[in-house]
């Protein structure tokens, strides 16, 4: 890696020449869909306000003691994590595998993994039954380090707390720096350095812990046991969310991008996000090769090929996640935009679909327990996700994020 | 043959016995460890109803056993598989073992006494003239009564005239196992030897059945040690079976009770649900009508060893009209097939579908398929294309600040 040299102005770039960005500064904030996004963050917030401030879940929830999965976690920490995993994709793909080139999406990857991470948490805390007591998760002597539960609770804010907002450190210091006071870019000048410095070791932790988190998310539904149906249900699970979270993390940031790409009117790099796709169609194939070889080792291929219901399901999944892959296996369909934002989107369809039926189409946990969510639900989870995209398009303009062209 | 050798020895046994169950313990090295243990066990076995077991800590419960003389037992063997002895000496922890032996003075057993032949019937006389009126006597098998009991002898006695003999000097009679409480296996058919129970030949005793195929060792001792501290026995049921042990059904706190009334039953031996550990009841278990508390005292110091742990349906051993007299296999009638009121309702309501809700995420789906569809058309199909539609003049849109890549 050719290691840029201290820089005189840092908005050039605190960590190196790759990651760098624009920010779209020309557009409006207060477009009508900012303000449609900011009506629906405000309709989920009043929701959750009332919720946690009443104390009891069920006049708000359609979750039941049997069926605990409600969408909140289902949807917004298991589903959208996966989407949220781009900075641990595009981060193990620039820094261990050395492809440097990927760091100028890398801003656009941390800031979508930050805030869906972020509302995947804001979800889970409207979630606990009883808030009042979270604090004691604050208390490392009332850990129960052998909970997957815990892992998940302890690695996930602290993953998004810790290492994503640290990540996410250069693009606000170098904003500090517009800030055009002799003071403020005298303390830029100070530590912009020490980031540089101490970042590659920072950014070591920041592949360990989704690693670990979302692995223990697998883990879960491993516990799950017999509840979860058996063309799901394999001591894989753990692995198999994993890789499923590095192939939606790929097709997220291509989307992202895109759509950005699209909505800010910015020139593609075709080259950058065929390279992605590239790695999310090889990420799937290995993906898949764990997943089919796994059912075949468990002899469940009666089932996936029993055409009912859950067959069917099995096979619909697959092919969602399958088609994209195949077809980016084309080098000449990397090249061309249409296809390549299509086979991103079913990438993350079927990603989504993945992380998302073991915990509610596939999961039964008694007789008679079913679950729909509640129109509360619903608000408070349209809500987090207006919250992504709001609070999205609020960073592009006011930060660096988007990618700036290499060459000039 | 004179007793010159045996003599001595028996008096010095007696000797012993006058000493309480502590300074045995403490004689034969066993720990006190394995005294709280046991301690701890009792009070789970005797949860309620036993006034031995009724202590705040099993130190107390321990202290309790350690002060009292050890009860002088004398053990006779009739028609029986000696199953019942086993189960008292089978513990998985030798120092318990120790323990259980040390806890009661067992003067006479045929199967554990070293003695045959002449001698051991010089100690069934001994034990019972030294503690005449004291002694508990415990019954193991069930008494043949048909042509005059001959079909089983003791030292050419007919086992009727023993029971009559033994049990009529004891202070109180235990029967322990199904044959002892009323006839159990040798009665079951035809019974050709027209077994009974000790209840049906003693009429002026007291009498505690501890019935069970084996019955749990602790039901056993905590009848014992209940007479030996406090010289009373326990409150009994209609069945003579103390009250701590045999007041609720199997079925009542059976570990896989949740699978009963979530409808998850093993059909078949070996079958999926088997594996799972589902419930038994469909293969005959016998839980829903037994009385016994089996479900949360297992056997051997092992959790989870007992028939249903292991996943074999309860023949209801314990029970007068069920074990011998059903068969294994069919099914039982299930007297209580809910729940007590205070416990958490198991059966979930159901989940409520708002027509509101399912129209949100109708409309939600539509409208990101349809955004997806119209922004992937706007992508050019050129390979290698990097313009977007509205792009200001086909280069970078820019940003105010390094617009152009700085």
């Amino acid at each position: 890696m050719a290691r840029a040299k201290p820089l005189a102005h840092p908005h050039e770039s605190v960590i190196n020449r790759w990651q760098r960005g624009v920010a779209v500064y020309e557009a409006p904030v207060l477009t009508p869909w900012f303000v449609v996004f900011l009506a629906m963050f405000v309709a989920g917030t009043v929701i959750a306000a009332f919720r946690l401030l009443g104390g009891s879940l069920a006049p708000f929830a359609a979750m039941t003691d049997a069926y605990a999965w409600g969408v909140w976690k289902t949807f917004n920490v298991m589903a959208l994590t996966a989407l949220g995993s781009g900075a641990l994709a595009v981060g193990l793909a620039s820094w261990v595998l050395g492809r440097h080139h990927l760091h100028t999406v890398m801003r656009t990857a941390l800031v979508t993994s930050f805030l869906f991470y972020a509302t995947g948490l804001l979800g889970l805390l409207t979630d606990v039954g009883r808030p009042w007591n979270f604090w004691n998760m604050l208390l490392p002597w009332r850990w129960n380090t052998e909970s997957a539960l815990w892992e998940v609770a302890f690695a996930m804010p602290v993953y998004c707390a810790a290492f994503l907002l640290y990540e996410n450190g250069p693009m606000v210091v170098e904003r500090l720096w517009h800030a055009r006071s002799d003071r403020v870019r005298g303390w830029v000048r100070t530590w912009h350095p020490r980031i540089r410095k101490t970042y590659p070791f920072v950014v070591a932790g920041a592949y360990v812990a989704p690693i670990i988190h979302q692995s223990s998310l697998g883990a879960l539904m491993v516990l799950a046991g017999h509840k979860v149906h058996p063309l799901w249900q394999t001591d894989l699970l753990p692995l198999l969310y994993l890789v499923q979270a590095l192939v939606c993390g790929f097709g997220a940031v291509i989307v992202v991008l895109m759509t950005s790409c699209l909505v800010w009117r910015r020139p593609l790099d075709v080259k950058v996000l065929g390279e992605l796709a590239d790695l999310m169609s090889w990420t799937t194939l290995a993906w898949l090769a764990l997943r089919l070889g796994d059912v075949v080792v468990r002899g469940r291929l009666g089932d996936a090929f029993a055409l009912d219901a859950f067959s069917l399901l099995f096979l619909a999944e697959t092919a969602v996640i399958a088609t994209p892959a195949l077809l980016l296996r084309s080098p000449r369909l990397r090249a061309v935009p249409r296809a390549l934002y299509a086979s991103a989107l079913l990438a993350c369809l079927g990603g989504l679909a993945y992380r998302f039926i073991p915990t509610t189409l596939a999961y039964a946990p008694g007789k008679g327990s079913t679950y729909f969510p509640s129109v509360p639900e619903l608000v408070i989870t349209l809500g987090l996700v207006a919250t992504v995209v709001g609070a999205f398009s609020l960073v592009v303009k006011r930060f660096a994020v988007l990618p700036a062209p290499l060459e000039s | 043959m004179t007793h010159t050798e045996t003599g001595p020895l028996a008096a010095t046994e007696t000797t012993d016995r006058a000493g309480t169950i502590g300074d045995a313990l403490t004689r034969s090295g066993v720990s006190r460890r394995a005294l709280l243990e046991f301690a701890g066990k009792l009070m789970v076995a005797a949860p309620a109803g036993l006034a031995l077991a009724a202590k705040l800590s099993p130190d107390a419960v321990a202290e309790e056993i350690a002060k009292a003389r050890r009860p002088s037992v004398i053990w006779l063997h009739f028609q029986d598989c000696t199953g019942c002895t086993e189960t008292l000496l089978r513990t998985s922890k030798p120092d318990l073992g120790d323990l259980l032996l040390n806890l009661i003075s067992l003067d006479y057993h045929e199967t554990v006494m070293a003695a045959s032949g002449k001698q051991a019937e010089a100690a069934l006389h001994d034990a019972m003239t030294a503690n005449a009126g004291k002694y508990v006597c415990v019954v193991e098998g069930s008494i043949p009564t048909k042509d005059q009991g001959i079909y089983m002898k003791l030292a050419g006695r007919p086992a009727l005239d023993v029971l009559a003999d033994v049990a009529g000097k004891a202070a109180a009679v235990i029967a322990i196992g199904s044959c002892a409480s009323w006839g159990g296996v040798p009665s079951s058919g035809i019974n050709p030897t027209g077994a009974v129970g000790v209840d049906a030949l003693l009429k002026d005793k007291p009498i505690v059945n501890v019935p069970g195929c084996p019955p749990n060792p602790y039901t056993f001792l905590g009848v014992v040690l209940q007479y030996a501290t406090a010289g009373t026995l326990p409150a009994l049921d209609a069945e003579k079976r103390p009250l701590f042990a045999f007041d609720r059904y199997i079925h009542d706190h059976c570990p896989r009770r949740a699978h009963f009334d979530a409808g998850r039953f093993a059909r078949q031996f070996g079958d999926e649900g088997h594996r799972h550990g589902w419930c038994l009841y469909p293969l005959g278990c016998k839980g829903p009508i037994t009385h016994a508390g089996c479900s949360t005292r297992h056997f051997n110091e092992l959790p989870e060893v007992w028939p249903i742990g292991i996943g074999a349906p309860c023949v209801g051993c314990t029970e007068r009209a069920v074990a011998f007299k059903t068969p294994i296999f069919d099914k039982s009638a299930v007297p209580a097939p809910t729940p007590s009121a205070q416990y958490p309702e198991i059966r979930p309501e159901t989940g409520t579908v708002s027509p509101v809700a399912t129209g949100i995420v109708g409309a939600v789906v539509g409208a990101l398929v349809g955004a997806a569809y119209v922004a992937s058309k706007r992508f050019s199909t050129v390979p290698g294309d990097e313009r977007v539609p509205g792009e200001p003049d086909g280069s970078s849109g820019g940003g105010a600040d390094g617009g152009k890549g700085v």
